[in-house]
């Protein structure tokens, strides 16, 4: 049985914190290829990302929270920070 | 097991208030306290109050707080500890938690999917990305691998 979407839509998902990545999950685990967009500067909640460290492995990695809410797709960092280049330049 | 309380906060009505403290025969005269008396749901911040609470719940088993809070009418529910809420039967039947297979932890439990529809099977249970995990995927096969090599 193929499930909802079957990869058939794609989904940029541009939230943080939990209801927006939550959402964003639903969609993965229906089938959708979902694409978690972060900012090379300010990632995924700030501290949401880095919360209950536990261990000697990295802090960062190990939100449950973030980790929960944001399996099953993939993830990139962009630079929101700088204006778009011009593409005449 | 005995009671614990893990919150010491009571909110309860005049009504339920009497029959806790009819309950427990330390704390009987707090329902006579005119301290009290006047707004039950007061006392929740009073020490004197928790500390009274706090003998009477932990002294208990929770079997029998249930059932005599079922009988007097107090809301005195069990709060299952994070064990018995993994190892549940309706948690288990539910699949109300899941085993995935995390690139940094291993295999771990995570919660299950907040919403399921039976319609169509689920795909497989990833980890979430690491932190631009799959940005040589994406940026080199959709824009280039000179973008790939400028930013990352």
């Amino acid at each position: 049985m193929n499930s909802i979407f079957d990869g058939k839509i794609r989904v940029l998902d541009i939230s943080m914190g939990w209801a927006g990545p939550l959402v964003g999950q639903m969609f993965a685990e229906m089938g959708a290829d979902v694409i978690k967009i972060e900012d090379s500067h300010h990632f995924d909640g700030g501290a949401g990302r880095c919360d209950g460290a536990a261990g000697d492995a990295a802090v960062v990695e190990r939100a449950s929270v973030f980790n929960t809410a944001n399996r099953g797709k993939r993830g990139v960092t962009l630079d929101l920070a700088s204006a778009p280049r011009n593409r005449n330049s | 097991m005995q009671g614990r309380i893990r919150r010491p906060a009571l909110r309860v009505t005049d009504k339920q208030f009497e029959g806790l403290c009819d309950s427990d025969g330390t704390s009987r005269r707090l329902a006579s306290d005119p301290r009290f008396t006047a707004r039950s749901t007061g006392c929740s911040t009073t020490t004197r109050c928790l500390k009274s609470s706090q003998r009477f719940f932990i002294g208990r088993e929770r079997r029998w707080l249930y059932h005599e809070g079922q009988r007097r009418a107090i809301p005195l529910v069990p709060i299952p500890s994070v064990a018995e809420v993994l190892e549940g039967e309706q948690t288990l039947a539910r699949n109300d938690f899941e085993t995935i297979d995390d690139p940094v932890l291993g295999k771990i439990s995570v919660p299950g999917t907040a919403a399921a529809a039976d319609v169509a099977s689920r795909g497989s249970v990833a980890a979430a990305p690491r932190l631009g995990e799959h940005n040589r995927e994406i940026f080199g096969g959709r824009l280039g691998s000179a973008i790939v090599r400028s930013r990352h």
